[in-house]
């Protein structure tokens, strides 16, 4: 007994011990956030603006570090997104760099400190804690925006917006319409994304595609010569011949892709433009649930349990080629090259991906429809609680300005939100870029409305249902209709 | 003669089948969890392979995940440690009092608070996080740094205390009369009596309850993950859950590694009392 | 005389003042947030109207209602019956598990198994699950049953169960998923009705046995004959004490269907029908933040629990409900 207790307070002490020891230890070794910020990207033209930003930082470090004089601004700013879109929180921070860098050179003793949180996934219940306790971050980037609209969490940008329009002439046009809301704008597009399909070049090959026939696959689709409905039979083709486990993988929540998109190839609409409401269109829909079923229940090439597979199951399925199609998102490419899917090779150089991996458009999901993507911006917003609301929307002005679009775009993936960052030599180096850009003039959008959360909800339930065969595409719009006619009442027109 | 050995082979087959069989999951994924820790690479069995140290990376740098870094793992370590500290204290600290009161003093409405302190099992706090987020808020004990992580530790302190109270009770009622009677004789009140003479008799149980509470601390996993928005404020348990989105399927390693080394504190309070653990549990009312 | 009067009063507080910390505490744990709950289930409070609550209670932006409970009710919820099933027989088959199997897993450890030092060594391994923090266990499991990885589908071919019968994935195929939320809690629950039956075989006065075996009985039928039917209260409390735990119970369910944080987790957990009510409870409030909706279904819950423990009361009795582990006379 005695041993035992010695025992205990000997491993208890220890534990202390190495905790505070570690503890203090960590502190030291962590040497402030803000030398974290790196620009990896090879090429003669990153160099440009590599060069720029780390001088940026280096410099204001050195002016900024030891000074006690000057008052310190703090401004917080939260994102989330995949683990390549760190540069969400990223780029505010260098903005607050050149910021600094020009408050110095006037001789103001102020300085700007970012604080920076990035998060996985949703972080909206985090945001209202914050909120409740009033320690709300300044700037956050994500979508939701009629909710946080209704709640009163993020302020209308108008004034500003008109006090810097200089600043933000080169804003795509269409981008303003996915910030407006109520007759105000409420944020600044933090980027845009297409959502192509993806398609395995190897596994073509083995098919027997020559290298000509693959190359041009993209362009066919583009002209709707291929279609949804041959890709199904490659598909069944590759499965057949054992050389993928399935054909297609789709995402394993509610998307644009390929949900959305399909929806609206069909002639769906979402949103009235009269009035604002939400829109379901019942034969689109039940054509859109009809293709669905029949990948998954007749023709079998996709999982009928594909809704809820984790992330990680897909991607590396797709990567290490056990997936022939994926209706995924223009910064999955980023992503493979910087999350270790692969089995053997981990992180892809993107040579690689060029060798095995393609991408097109939507295909049409039967001949004389169109193809078609969809992009879902992200939004940077001033929130309500931030005490520097014209600071704040100062640095997500620069941090959405070009050379800084330029960087986001390009280690991430996603689409610049402004037309002057095409010109970017960061921007220009970028073949994928360059490749994807015309799948812009075939984009769509979701709604923006309050109820829209409800719809995605009631969607995915019929979705799934569809897939598992647990009910016909029949039933799960009927059911569909049904719920929504009871969670959104007359916010609702069915057609 | 024949139905004998019929019996005692049916004996043991239930032994085997009820008692032994289904612990195999347990035993393997335990292995596995120490197994895996210094392997290289996934291992299909129980065997370890290409032995490495790699996996315990985070003891001294950073975890990254694409371009996202997570917090530095030893400030995580301290914040559980720093929980599950307090929850101890406070725990033990109310239910010696509690349980003291309860066992050794007469008043009206004793019979009425015990069966109220075991009825408090029919509504468990933790299906009332989005109340307690509102009141923790309230009260000013939200979202102020390390304050945050003392409202948890008095949530979880509360939902610790019925069954802590009744075990210490239980070693109060196991105390003789005449010991507390002598020391009144000598003249010393209630609470000196209580200080001097009856505490140390009961140090097992408050033994017993600290560990089980410093341990309800050290595991708390859904109240932090629910009400600590900050990395800074991050306890182990909730990194260790962010991180199997990232790295299952990738780096069993550094999963099983982290899962070890937040399982060692537990394993050494366990192992070197589960003697008087076992004796407690006999005896609390706990699920 | 003032002094013994002044010593009187002494006496009739100081319990109260010794009871004080733990009635403060459980103020603020239970009986603050019970009310608390009851309030917001009558009002529409979302995120919609959450900053204008927080700044100021009785806001007019919150109306008082009665919407939840009519969506409760009135079938305003079309996917809580699915709910409602998750839940019985999640607490239903875990019950089962842990009130009957553990009963002769426990007479197998305690009573057939004469070597102390076995016997404590398999009491610890079954307290383990118990033990662990719940995101290891949960860790532990996802490793388990990979497909590729894990050891349980290895297992089961080995035993002969052809790979037709075996889940592509445990986590998310309906009915293996939830056959594996009952096994995580079940292994984690067992261990309670272990603890109280132990304690009530090793109480059995050794006579009683002792006769039994001067007239022949073999072990086995010791088991059958006596142990089982002298255990049928502790078995009636772990079956109420657990229907409790289990009803408010979801920590696991989240720690393994929920890993990785964000809201995908409900996705997936809808999709591997693993909702039950206290978890669906938690995604209504953390989640799609219907905060009032999620309170009203936490109350249904609450409500129940009141409910169960009052009809315990009733049959057992206090004083039996609180010594379970002695074999009470009947």
């Amino acid at each position: 007994m005695a041993a035992q207790k010695t025992g205990i307070i000997v491993a208890v002490i220890l534990l202390i011990i190495g905790l505070v020891v570690g503890y203090f230890a960590g502190q030291a070794s962590a040497p402030g956030a803000v030398e974290t910020v790196t620009v990896t990207a090879p090429g003669a033209g990153a160099q440009v603006v590599t060069e720029t930003v780390t001088q940026t930082v280096t410099t204001t470090q050195t002016v900024t570090a030891p000074a006690a004089g000057p008052k310190e601004i703090v401004i917080r700013v939260w994102a989330s997104g995949s683990p390549v879109d760190v540069t969400r929180v990223d780029n505010v921070e260098r903005a607050a760099e050149i910021l600094n860098r020009m408050l110095a050179a006037a001789g103001v003793g102020v300085t700007i400190r970012v604080e920076k949180q990035f998060f996985r996934g949703d972080y909206m219940d985090k945001l209202t804690a914050a909120f409740a306790a009033g320690e709300a971050p300044d700037i956050i980037a994500m979508k939701n925006l009629p909710e946080l609209v209704d709640g009163g969490y993020v302020i209308a940008l108008d004034g500003y917006i008109d006090k810097y329009s200089r600043l933000l002439e080169d804003v795509y046009d269409v981008l303003w319409r996915a910030v407006t809301y109520k007759g105000q704008i409420w944020a600044l597009p933090q980027d845009t994304e297409v959502r192509p399909l993806y398609f395995r070049k190897d596994v073509l090959r083995q098919l027997g595609w020559s290298e000509d026939q693959i190359e041009a696959l993209p362009e066919r689709i583009r002209n709707g010569e291929v279609t949804l409905q041959d890709l199904i039979q490659v598909a069944k083709e590759a499965m057949d011949k054992g050389l993928v486990k399935w054909g297609f993988y789709h995402r394993p929540n509610f998307g644009g892709t390929p949900f959305v998109i399909l929806y609206y190839q069909y002639g769906g609409v979402l949103q009235d433009e009269a009035t604002g409401k939400l829109v379901l269109d019942r034969q689109a829909m039940l054509k859109m649930l009809q293709l669905l079923y029949r990948m998954a229940q007749v023709d079998k090439v996709l999982p009928a349990d594909m809704i809820g597979t984790e992330w990680r199951k897909i991607h590396s399925d797709f990567v290490n080629g056990r997936v022939l199609f994926w209706f995924g998102g223009s910064w999955h490419w980023s992503e493979w090259q910087r999350v270790a899917y692969h089995e053997q090779l981990g992180k892809l150089p993107e040579d690689y991906l060029w060798e095995n991996v393609g991408f097109a458009l939507v295909p049409a999901p039967e001949p004389g429809l169109r193809p078609a993507t969809l992009s879902s911006p992200y939004l940077y917003y001033v929130t309500a609680q931030s005490e520097n609301p014209e600071l704040a929307f100062l640095l997500i002005t620069l941090a959405t300005s070009a050379p800084l679009d330029a960087i986001h775009a390009v280690d991430s993936a996603h689409l610049p939100v402004r037309r002057t960052t095409v010109d970017q030599p960061y921007f220009a180096q970028s073949e994928f870029h360059r490749k994807i850009a015309y799948m812009v003039e075939y984009t769509t959008f979701e709604p923006l409305h309050p109820g829209w959360s409800k719809y995605k909800t009631a969607w995915i339930t019929a979705i799934t249902k569809v897939e598992k065969g647990q009910a016909t595409p029949e039933e799960a719009l009927e059911e569909m209709v049904n719920t929504l006619r009871a969670e959104l009442g007359d916010q609702l027109i069915v057609r | 003669m024949r139905r004998r050995t019929f019996d005692i082979a049916a004996k043991y087959i239930v032994v085997l089948v009820t008692a032994v069989i289904p612990l195999i999951p347990v035993v393997a994924m335990f292995l596995w969890l120490f197994m895996q820790s210094v392997s290289g690479r996934v291992i299909l069995s129980l065997i370890p392979a290409e032995l490495t140290l790699d996996n315990w990376r985070f003891l001294w740098s950073p975890v990254q995940a694409g371009l996202k870094e997570y917090p530095n793992i030893w400030p995580v370590a301290f914040n559980s440690l720093l929980l599950a500290l307090t929850v101890a204290g406070i725990v033990v600290f109310v239910s010696t009092m509690g349980g003291y009161s309860l066992s050794r003093m007469d008043f009206r409405g004793r019979s009425a608070l015990m069966q109220f302190i075991i009825a408090l099992h029919a509504f468990p706090s933790i299906i009332l996080l989005i109340a307690l987020f509102i009141l923790l808020n309230a009260v000013g004990l939200y979202g102020k740094g390390y304050v945050t992580l003392l409202g948890i530790a008095l949530i979880k302190a509360g939902l610790e205390i019925p069954m802590a109270t009744w075990i210490i009770k239980g070693f109060f009622d196991a105390i003789p009369w005449d010991v507390e009677r002598a020391a009144f004789v000598d003249g010393a009140g209630r609470w000196r009596t209580w200080r001097s003479v009856i505490l140390p008799q009961i140090l097992p149980g408050i033994g017993a309850v600290s560990i089980f509470s410093f341990l309800a601390g050290w595991s708390e996993f859904v109240m932090v993950y629910t009400f600590i928005k900050d990395e800074a404020y991050y306890t182990l348990s909730i990194l260790i859950y962010y991180l199997i989105g990232e790295f299952k399927y990738i780096d069993w390693g550094l999963l099983a590694a982290m899962g070890l080394f937040y399982t060692i504190p537990t394993i050494i309070f366990f192992g070197t009392s589960q003697r008087l653990l076992l004796k407690i549990y006999v005896g609390g009312v706990k699920r | 005389m003032i002094r013994k009067r002044l010593s009187k009063v002494y006496e009739r507080i100081a319990p109260w003042l010794f009871l004080s910390p733990m009635l403060g505490l459980t103020i603020f744990a239970w009986i603050l947030p019970v009310i608390l709950t009851v309030y917001l289930s009558f009002t529409d409070l979302s995120l919609k109207n959450f900053l204008a609550f927080i700044r100021d209670f009785f806001t007019d932006q919150v109306r008082f209602t009665l919407e939840n409970f009519q969506r409760m009710f009135a079938g305003g919820d079309p996917y809580l019956a699915t709910v409602l099933q998750v839940t019985a027989l999640y607490v239903g088959s875990v019950l089962v598990f842990n009130a009957f199997f553990s009963l002769i897993m426990s007479i197998s450890i305690a009573y057939f198994i004469r070597n102390e030092a076995i016997s404590t060594a398999l009491r610890i391994l079954w307290l383990l699950p118990r033990i662990m923090p719940p995101v290891v266990y949960a860790l532990l499991w996802h490793w388990f049953i990979d497909p590729d990885y894990g050891l349980l589908n290895k297992l089961l071919a080995s035993v002969g169960i052809p790979q037709s019968l075996l889940p592509s994935s445990w986590l998310l195929d309906p009915p293996y998923s939830q056959l594996l939320m009952i096994m995580i809690n079940g292994y984690v629950g067992a261990s309670f009705g272990m603890i109280i039956y132990t304690a009530a075989i090793k109480s059995i006065p050794s006579d009683i046995l002792n006769a039994a075996y001067v007239d022949g009985a073999s072990e086995f039928q010791v088991a059958r004959r006596i142990i089982i039917p002298m255990l049928k209260w502790p078995m009636l409390f772990v079956v109420s004490w657990q229907t409790l735990s289990l009803l408010a119970s979801y920590e696991y369910i989240l720690a393994v269907w929920g890993a990785g944080g964000g809201s995908e987790g409900v996705g997936i957990a809808r999709a591997a029908n693993v909702m039950v009510w206290s978890l669906y409870s938690y995604t209504k409030a953390f989640n799609d933040y219907q905060y009032g909706y999620a309170s009203a279904i936490s109350l249904m819950l609450v409500f129940i629990g009141v409910a169960l423990i009052y009809l315990y009361f009733k049959i057992f009795g206090f004083r039996r409900l609180m010594e379970p582990s002695k074999v009470l006379e009947r």
